[in-house]
């Protein structure tokens, strides 16, 4: 085609006769109703889906570089449980047995407590005094002359645990250690009289 | 619309290759998803899974207050790669120090308290069968002190067997009841009697995948199996007073030279055993300390012949028939020949003039024996068996005996039937014993003898309660007068100079058994003293027996452990001081 064709008339090309039957095909549009035209594929829509593609894909990545990030602190956080766990039992193993009643009373008369084997009441009705009321004696303790006839074996295994983790800690050497600074190497409870070894049958 | 030929032709081509596709992905999909489906997925979590324990915790068994007697924790078991044990270089301030292999091992047994040359024996044992080997066990049982000093060393070829294990944390105080476990499951004592009921876990699986650098995959983690935790077994036992009559009954006993000891508190308003002692006491983290025959609870396994503290219901019997009263007279003589055999009393005297009251306070043999005709044998065995006798307690513990009173009164020979009623001829256990006074201090009614309070489960739901319903098995005037006649062995009898319990009337009775080895009656003794206090409102029964003590042959010696133990158990509990004085029946006429 040549000249820009008038869309209305269309004029047959020069020096030729014209063909009679039909006209030349002429590139035509037709003018879009407007359903049409609001039908068209429209690039803001394109943009906007495409768009959301990216974004989602995007946010799965975040999505999983936080979960996988959330793994290796959740890993962190319950090996550090394991520990505290196991931090616990250890304390509250070394609390029974430290509460042990052979220990008490042990550390009770070293103290120099003594028990009273007499009993007496007051009576609230009328304030008498019933009983025999007199004062325990001293030496008077409750583990008496033998010393604690109840085995405990935690408790001297205790002491000695402690006293080993203390020298391969502190000392790896192995110098000898008091029990005073073997209890705080080893993070044990400090007693009065240091470790609680009773004397056991 | 309407398309030519060629191009319908390829629009149905075209829907034909599609639904083929579709075809083949749906019989693809059915397949992986449906029929292989298991298959697929246990070797893709065998590919990436890994499984591992979750241990259910044992019960624990505490004291009535809640006191851990037995708990469970977590042990560890050091294993080391022998392969790739070697020497390990540090870096301080940029200078190389070369710690040897050798010397780490010795670093781990300072804390084990085991043998380097041991530990790199068995090392070089395991390589010696196989350079490869990776695995070799050093040292089991460790606690979380060892656990975390080993850790601290940072030797990156040593590594941990977790292990559930179980700590005894009062030692042996109810050592004896509590039994302990041994590498194959419970063995005696509670930990075997509760073990399925109660006690007893199970460890579950849970199966996750994780990365290659051993990170758990998140919501990976499948758990195939719960794990099951045990019941708490809670006891009746109170741990402070049961180390305190452990250790006033070995004391004795060790003063005595007894072979063995046993004593018992119980509350008499409903049968809880407060204290259950045996002497030798085992120390469940360290049985070896006893010989296996104290492993158990004697209190419960081992019959004797208790002796006099068998007056107390051969007394009961007499008062419930209403053929005696306390002030029933009896020309007691020194010795009494009865049925081809003799019966003698304690002490030598002539014919004395005694009340049923006196009989007591003097433990006079024949007294009781010549009394005893008035009621037939049948009546009286049933009495015997009513208070418990020939028959297990409600405890029913681990090799508990039954004791031995025959079969029937019927059972009793000429003789034997005499000698029961002071207790000789038959045979009970210290729990039975203990049984019957609380049966006394409790107006006749006895309880059945606990020792478990129940089980409670991790839901809060409680099993094993013990049963609460008590027998009558004797009028209540009649404990009532048996009581005040039983005051007379503390006040005035032969032993009463060793009874000291300032400020409590107490009723109690002693016993001296003969003890019969190989068929014959023996100068070994059994001495025991039973008990009630106080005795007008009774609140709790004690027993104290000891087996054979080499230092002396007389029950007085018990009196003065059994004083200390009531007293100790009646300042413990607040028992009020008695404010009436003894009842003092006549003892003689």
């Amino acid at each position: 085609m040549s000249a820009a064709p008038n869309l209305r008339r269309p004029i047959a090309p020069l020096g030729r006769p014209a063909a009679p039957e039909r006209p030349a095909l002429v590139p035509v549009e037709v003018a879009p109703s407007r359903a049409q035209r609001r039908g068209r594929p429209r690039p803001f829509y394109a943009t906007v889906t495409l768009g959301g593609v990216f974004a989602v894909v995007v946010a799965q990545l975040l999505l999983s570089l936080v979960v996988s990030n959330g793994a290796y602190e959740l890993s962190t956080l319950a090996s550090d449980r394991a520990a505290l766990n196991r931090e616990e039992q250890q304390l509250r193993e070394r609390i029974d047995v430290y509460g042990s009643p052979q220990n008490l009373a042990t550390e009770a008369e070293a103290l120099g407590m003594v028990a009273n084997g007499s009993s007496a009441v007051i009576w609230l009705s009328n304030g008498a005094v019933e009983g025999n009321v007199s004062a325990a004696e001293p030496g008077s303790g409750v583990v008496g002359s033998h010393g604690n006839l109840v085995a405990n074996s935690l408790l001297a295994q205790q002491a000695a645990a402690a006293a080993a983790v203390g020298a391969a800690t502190e000392t790896p050497t192995g110098s000898e250690d008091t029990p005073e600074t073997a209890t705080a190497a080893g993070g044990a409870a400090p007693t009065m009289s240091g470790l609680p070894t009773p004397a056991t049958h | 619309m309407r398309y030519p030929a060629r191009t319908r032709g390829r629009l149905v081509l075209a829907l034909v290759v599609v639904l083929a596709l579709v075809g083949v992905f749906v019989v693809r999909l059915v397949d992986l998803q449906v029929v292989r489906a298991a298959d697929l997925s246990e070797q893709a979590a065998g590919r990436r899974g890994v499984e591992s324990t979750v241990y259910g915790q044992r019960g624990e068994i505490t004291d009535a207050n809640g006191i851990a007697l037995a708990d469970s924790v977590m042990r560890y078991d050091l294993k080391v790669d022998p392969a790739n044990a070697e020497d390990k270089t540090t870096r301080v301030d940029g200078e190389k120090i070369v710690t040897t292999r050798d010397e780490l091992l010795a670093q781990i047994a300072a804390i084990t308290g085991g043998d380097a040359a041991e530990y790199a024996r068995l090392i070089d044992e395991r390589l010696a069968e196989d350079p490869d080997a990776n695995f070799a066990n050093l040292a089991k049982n460790l606690d979380v002190d060892a656990y975390n000093a080993i850790n601290d060393l940072g030797i990156g070829w040593v590594g941990w067997d977790t292990v559930p294990s179980r700590t005894y944390p009062l030692g042996a105080v109810a050592g004896n009841l509590v039994g302990f476990m041994g590498t194959d499951g419970a063995q005696t004592g509670l930990e075997l009697m509760y073990d399925d009921t109660c006690l007893g876990a199970s460890n579950g699986t849970e199966t996750y995948e994780r990365s290659p650098d051993g990170v758990r995959l998140p919501g990976s983690a499948v758990t195939t199996d719960p794990a099951q935790d045990g019941g708490t077994l809670k006891l009746t036992i109170d741990s402070d007073l049961q180390w305190f009559v452990q250790q006033r009954l070995s004391e004795y006993a060790l003063s005595l030279g007894a072979q063995w000891g046993a004593a018992a508190v119980v509350r008499v308003a409903d049968g809880h055993i407060m204290a259950m002692a045996d002497y030798p006491s085992v120390d469940p983290n360290d049985v070896s300390g006893v010989g296996t025959d104290a492993l158990g609870s004697r209190a419960f396994s081992t019959p004797v012949e208790p002796g006099s503290v068998m007056k107390m219901p051969a007394a009961a019997t007499l008062l419930d028939e209403n053929v005696a009263d306390p002030y029933t007279r009896v020309e007691t003589p020194g010795s009494w020949t009865v049925n081809g055999g003799t019966i003698n009393d304690w002490w030598p005297h002539d014919t004395i003039p005694l009340t049923l009251t006196g009989i007591l306070m003097n433990s006079s043999n024949t007294g009781t024996s010549m009394l005893s005709d008035r009621v037939d044998v049948q009546t009286r065995w049933q009495h015997f068996v009513d208070f418990g006798f020939g028959q297990k307690t409600a405890v029913d513990f681990s090799g508990e005996s039954a004791g031995l009173i025959g079969s029937s009164g019927a059972s009793w020979d000429g003789l034997t039937k005499y000698l029961v009623t002071f207790g000789q001829g038959m045979s009970a256990t210290v729990a039975q014993i203990a049984g019957a006074y609380q049966a006394l201090g409790n107006d006749g009614v006895k309880m059945p003898l606990t020792l478990v309070e129940g089980c409670e489960w991790p839901d809060g739901t409680v099993t094993d309660a013990p049963s609460t319903e008590g027998t009558r098995v004797m009028e209540s005037q009649s404990s009532v007068e048996l009581r005040g006649m039983l005051e007379s062995v503390v006040n005035e009898g032969y032993a009463s100079s060793y009874f000291d319990i300032p400020g409590y009337n107490v009723s109690a009775k002693t016993g001296t058994g003969e003890v019969a080895i190989d068929g014959a009656y023996t100068a070994e003794r059994t001495l025991s003293v039973a008990g009630v206090a106080p005795s007008e409102n009774p609140e709790y029964a004690v027993v104290v027996t000891y087996y054979r003590p080499a230092n002396s042959k007389a029950s007085s010696s018990v009196a003065e452990p059994f004083s200390k133990i009531m007293s100790q158990v009646l300042q413990t509990y607040r028992v009020p001081t008695s404010t009436v004085d003894p009842v003092g029946y006549p003892t003689t006429w």
